[in-house]
């Protein structure tokens, strides 16, 4: 009796039919809870290029490991998200000359966790009082170049919601400048690609083509002219760059060339603080960058999409692609129809955000018809609303995400002399006529749109990508793999893309998308444009999402371009 | 004094051996010699053309002509064809054509160079970053009807250009740097 008691307990010599089988069962669902854990995880379990960061107290993802650094050194020296942020971004303009810097602007939006609220500033660049064209306008030279808004608006941004004084988070950017940086193989291949233009302007191409050839991968870049401009500003505050010694240099150089930037546009210039932008997305909230830029549109694509069971099918099934390229073609249609500068022009923001808006224009996707022609939808009836992003959350939970830009790579392929400083050329990102056509002191649009995800009250995640007009599609994309499909941030950033727009009959996509998928989309009518495996085309997100079990950040930097992620 | 019949021999396979020497040496120095007055064209449209004017003709001082969209009505009285390879979809744009047709612009060319004897110089300038798929479809199609290729090597990690050209023979200088690719140019260009 006893011997047969322990061996009731004891893995038989040779197992039994029966004993097997529970064996298999068991070890197949311990398997199953293993995997299950490994893929709720917000970090993810699917192989990618870079690994994600997983940190407790703090974190900023940003397109440079040197920026993204020194934000972190900022947190660990007691700054909140938002000293971070603008430590952060003062810094990537300068080892990111090319996307971004202080003659540029950009658009930054907060979340401050104590107080649940959520605040933008707009630093869009303006055009200048006097600007003027009688033809097409220019994308290179002095004319192409905007009031700049990227000093006022980090200056705004730090003193309102910041800890820290100006000086300490500038400190980094400025050391960088005065003691350089190694080129990486995306800057080298951006400053060859650029390089006609760039030789043109001598100030400019003395920096980035010091021997009359590129600066190549792994040569240090220094810009000490820009380290002696940061160290004025540091010292003497935004007001040197709009009305001292570094507007003088500025408006002298606009006088000389052919450029329309005065003293007194300067003088004039403002960040200015708007409400962002909501939505709401199968349970989460969105907010994110009001216009003049595209979070109004990034907003009602999604909830178009809301509309479509995306996650009962995989992420690049035809399907999810048609799907979500009629909902991008509605919303790039509607931003070109009514996103402008709300202080010139009536925005219908509140038909353009609402549910209802979103489910007519839904109605209107067919599963397998390809719409050709999109037009703008009627938003207010039912009215009751050469780029680089960076977010940064600290201990508390406060969220700063900003894009920022300089237009196109290199801006207006101008640098004022002495003083490092890389102008923009927004100017051209006007229309000809229309809502968007160009006035004095009007904010141009663009569609930058750094996105801040709630999950009721907690933080999920904070995005932002470059990437011009991709921006918009590519921030849907994002969104869906991480809501839809349950991606950790790093799978949702490298995850293939692609690209639909009302004006544009192809679809753009990467190379890695399924080919089953393009074939289907192929007979559907669709006209593939293949692009790279991890195309710069598409954008270079950063993205940092709130686990909320542990509360501990993980981020995720784009492998099309240099970024990363660092946390503490 | 009469000289043994074996020394006469070994003299005799000596001289042979010194011929040959020098024959060889001298088919050697025609192969690796490329003659002026050179065309650069670019294939693909890539900005890199650019570069390559700034580097061959502004510091090396070559005096080569260059036009980037060179088709085989353009090689007339040159020797030597510098295609500078790397695609761009924004430069392809900017010169009007689409991929297809610049493929059958390089083949043309390709096949001109060969009816008129110009010896073709295969460049390769652009980093990692460059070598996406349209800019390999190239490179596959040039690099084995070259008759030297110059490569720098952050552009040849993959180790391509080495594979094409070995398969024919082809010579291949991997250089460190832009400014090392055109000292190597320089030195074939006799």
């Amino acid at each position: 009796m006893r011997n047969e008691t322990i061996a009731k307990l004891v893995a038989p010599s040779h197992p039994s039919g029966a004993w097997k089988l529970r064996s298999a069962i068991l070890l197949i669902i311990a398997s199953l809870v293993v995997f299950a854990s490994l893929s709720s995880a917000p970090g993810g379990s699917a192989a990618t290029k870079k690994v994600a960061v997983v940190a407790d107290k703090g974190m900023v993802a940003s397109a440079h490991a040197l920026a993204s650094q020194a934000g972190v050194d900022i947190m660990k020296a007691g700054g909140n998200a938002i000293d971070a942020a603008v430590a952060t971004a003062f810094a990537i303009g300068v080892v990111e000359p090319n996307a971004s810097g202080i003659g540029g602007e950009g658009m930054i939006v907060l979340y401050r966790a104590d107080k649940k609220w959520t605040v933008a500033i707009d630093y869009r660049s303006a055009a200048p009082a006097s600007a003027k064209f009688s033809g097409a306008i220019p994308s290179t030279g002095h004319a192409a170049v905007a009031i700049p808004g990227t000093v006022a608006g980090l200056a705004s941004a730090l003193q309102q919601y910041g800890t820290m004084k100006l000086a300490k988070v500038m400190a980094p950017a400025i050391k960088l400048a005065e003691d350089g940086f190694v080129v990486s193989p995306t800057l080298a291949g951006v400053i060859a690609d650029n390089f006609e233009e760039i030789m043109k302007n001598p100030p400019l191409a003395a920096v980035v083509c010091p021997s009359g050839l590129p600066l190549e991968a792994g040569a240090t870049l220094r810009n000490p002219d820009l380290g002696r401009s940061l160290r004025k500003i540091a010292d003497g505050g935004p007001d040197v760059f709009y009305k001292g010694e570094l507007a003088d240099r500025i408006t002298a150089e606009m006088e000389g060339h052919g450029g329309f930037i005065t003293k007194s546009d300067l003088a004039a210039y403002r960040a200015v603080g708007r409400e962002p932008v909501r939505g709401e997305y199968r349970g989460y909230s969105l907010i994110s960058a009001p216009p003049p830029v595209g979070g109004t549109s990034v907003i009602e694509i999604m909830q178009i999409l809301e509309h479509f069971d995306l996650a009962n099918n995989a992420p690049l099934a035809p399907a999810n692609v048609h799907l979500m390229s009629e909902a991008m073609k509605r919303g790039f249609a509607d931003f070109s129809a009514f996103i402008a500068d709300p202080d010139f022009e009536k925005i219908p923001i509140a038909g353009l955000l609402s549910r209802d808006y979103a489910k007519k224009r839904a109605a209107e996707i067919k599963p397998d018809v390809v719409s050709l022609k999109v037009g703008a939808g009627e938003p207010a009836k039912s009215e009751s609303g050469s780029t680089t992003s960076l977010c940064a959350v600290d201990r508390r939970g406060n969220v700063a995400v900003l894009t920022q830009t300089l237009s196109d790579f290199f801006g207006a392929k101008v640098m004022i002399e002495g003083t490092g400083i890389i102008l923009n050329n927004e100017m051209k990102n006007f229309s000809a006529r229309g809502i968007n056509a160009m006035a004095p002191g009007k904010r141009m649009r663009t569609t930058i749109a750094p996105t801040i995800i709630l999950k009721g009250d907690k933080t999920f995640a904070a995005l932002g990508t470059p990437g011009a007009a991709r921006i918009i599609s590519t921030m849907a994309i994002l969104i869906s793999n991480l809501i839809d499909h349950k991606m950790g941030i790093q799978e949702a950033i490298e995850a293939p893309r692609f690209y639909a727009r009302d004006t544009d009959k192809n679809l753009s996509v990467e190379t890695r998308m399924p080919p089953a998928t393009i074939e289907a989309l192929t007979k559907l009518g669709y006209v593939i444009q293949t692009m790279g495996d991890y195309d710069l085309f598409f954008g270079g997100a950063q993205g940092i999402i709130i686990d909320p079990k542990t509360g501990k950040k993980i981020g995720g930097a784009d492998p099309r371009r240099d970024g990363a992620v660092v946390g503490f | 004094m009469r000289i043994p019949e074996n020394h006469r021999i070994s003299v005799y396979r000596i001289l042979v051996f010194l011929v040959a020497v020098i024959i060889c040496s001298a088919l050697a120095a025609a192969q690796g010699t490329f003659s002026k007055p050179g065309l650069i064209t670019s294939i693909g449209q890539s900005s890199d053309i650019a570069i390559v004017k700034a580097l061959l003709n502004t510091k090396l001082k070559l005096g080569l002509d260059a036009n980037p969209l060179a088709n085989a009505g353009d090689l007339d009285g040159a020797k030597t064809l510098v295609l500078v390879l790397g695609s761009s979809a924004k430069g392809l744009g900017a010169a009007g054509i689409n991929m297809d047709q610049e493929i059958e612009r390089t083949k043309n060319l390709l096949k001109a160079a060969k009816d008129k004897g110009i010896r073709i110089l295969a460049l390769h300038v652009g980093g990692e970053s460059k070598r996406g798929k349209s800019s390999n479809d190239l490179i596959e199609l040039v690099v084995p009807e070259a008759q030297h290729v110059v490569v720098v090597e952050t552009g040849n990690k993959d180790k391509l250009f080495n594979n094409l050209a070995s398969k024919r023979g082809i010579p291949v200088t991997e250089v460190p740097s832009l400014a090392a690719a055109g000292d190597a140019i320089r030195s074939l260009l006799r």
